[in-house]
């Protein structure tokens, strides 16, 4: 496991501390419980990937350097929004290794606001805000411009 | 003479005829006006902007408003956060970032709010009814005005109505529900909304509240005003039904986010999953 906190703010954690800001629009509570300004990444093997609403889970089996285990689960956005985001109820299965990077909870809980993905096959799926992710098909031409990113404007809650 | 009144009644017939049909064709009220609406039917529509009302929506409370305020206490977060997903009604759950698909049949325009699988049902060129039973969405009835449609809606239930801000917040482009003001309508609570677009792929949804128990004048809405078109697969609709069982989840009779440790989380699911 590798964690590390930050008080300089980096692209991504700038695009989610905004999104946190929307966040309890859709979300099922606050995001005030996730340290927007910190990022942790960590590897592990899914054993649960709950594709609902409000919210989507992840759940990944930690083995840290001692040998002990530890549950952690991620909070990722709603059904619709990861599907326009490229995500997929299929996309995960328990036994699965993923490398996860998230906004850690504050008080040390084993919690974080899933940020993005890597799976075992090399695909990496983002959190984004209903803006497809890095190799997305592009829209077919005519069909006009998708909304905004969060890079140029305030992202969508979830 | 004969001839002279015969002709006269003929132009009277045909512009009574004529002022009948026009009244029957207001827009919105044949299949063929499927084809002279604006096109809000196409993708649909999602915000990206703050869903409650900064402090430049203020307007003065009435007396009974500023005595309600005067005794505020700040929530950490909405009844929607709690379990049950409950409603926010209108306006919060149009603006709560999954996205507004329109959909059209003579008489009526539909508005699926995909946050809640809710639908709005907005009867055309139609009166509203004499006691509409209250709803978290309102009853609403709307007309054309060139390529503006007007929705009124009335009849509310226990919505979340939002009066203003708390003194020195609301003023962040995403105002939070700790910086605002929530309370109870009056049973006059109407809404108006001037749906149109802006541009082929924004749309724009001004609201102006009434409500004469809380505000002296009519409040105008500044949160969740623009719309960006979604195209393609992501302007296609999904179900949304509250259903997960979270780490993270928002009691409002304690106003807090109580938290649960994820490794007895998931060994309830995984037990749920064997059942």
């Amino acid at each position: 496991m590798n964690e590390h906190g930050s008080t300089r703010l980096s692209g991504v954690s700038a695009v989610l501390l905004l999104a946190s800001a929307a966040l309890p629009a859709s979300a099922h509570h606050s995001a005030a419980p996730f340290d927007m300004t910190k990022s942790v990444s960590m590897q592990g093997t899914v054993e649960k990937w709950v594709w609902a609403n409000p919210h989507s889970w992840l759940y990944i089996r930690v083995v840290k350097a001692d040998g002990s285990q530890e549950v952690w689960g991620f909070e990722a956005g709603s059904t619709g929004m990861l599907a326009r985001t490229g995500w997929n109820a299929a996309d995960m299965k328990p036994g699965d290794k993923v490398t996860v990077s998230a906004a850690p909870e504050r008080t040390g809980n084993h919690i974080g606001l899933l940020n993005k993905v890597q799976l075992a096959d090399g695909r990496l799926l983002s959190a984004g805000a209903g803006t497809p992710p890095p190799g997305a098909t592009p829209p077919p031409p005519g069909a006009g411009s998708p909304p905004p990113g969060p890079a140029n404007s305030a992202p969508s809650p979830r | 003479m004969i001839k002279h009144n015969t002709l006269l009644t003929l132009a009277l017939c045909s512009a009574m005829i004529t002022l009948r049909s026009g009244a029957a064709e207001a827009l919105g009220s044949s299949w063929a006006d499927a084809t002279k609406l604006p096109d809000f039917f196409t993708g649909n529509w999602e915000s990206r902007e703050s869903f409650l009302d900064s402090s430049a929506s203020e307007v003065p409370y009435t007396a009974q408003a500023q005595a309600y305020v005067a005794h505020y206490k700040p929530i950490a977060d909405i009844p929607f956060a709690g379990p049950g997903c409950k409603t926010p009604g209108m306006p919060i759950v149009q603006r709560l970032g999954s996205p507004l698909k329109f959909f059209y049949q003579p008489g009526m325009i539909a508005i699926y709010i995909e946050n809640s699988s809710m639908t709005r049902f907005i009867k055309l060129n139609a009166k509203h009814s004499a006691q509409p039973n209250p709803t978290f969405l309102g009853e609403s009835v709307g007309h054309f005005e060139g390529d503006t449609l007007v929705v009124d809606s009335i009849g509310f239930d226990d919505i979340l109505l939002q009066y203003g801000d708390l003194p020195g917040k609301g003023t962040s482009p995403f105002v939070l529900p700790p910086d605002a003001i929530f309370g109870p309508h009056g049973p006059n609570l109407r809404m108006v909304e001037r749906i149109r677009l802006v541009d082929r792929d924004t749309l724009e949804d001004q609201l102006t509240i009434y409500d004469d128990t809380v505000w002296k004048q009519p409040f105008v809405s500044n949160a969740g005003r623009i719309f960006k078109r979604n195209h393609g697969e992501n302007g296609w609709p999904h179900e949304w039904v509250c259903s997960s069982d979270d780490t993270l989840t928002f009691d409002p009779s304690q106003d807090k986010t109580i938290q649960e440790d994820p490794a007895e989380v998931l060994k309830r699911l995984q037990k749920n999953d064997k059942h």
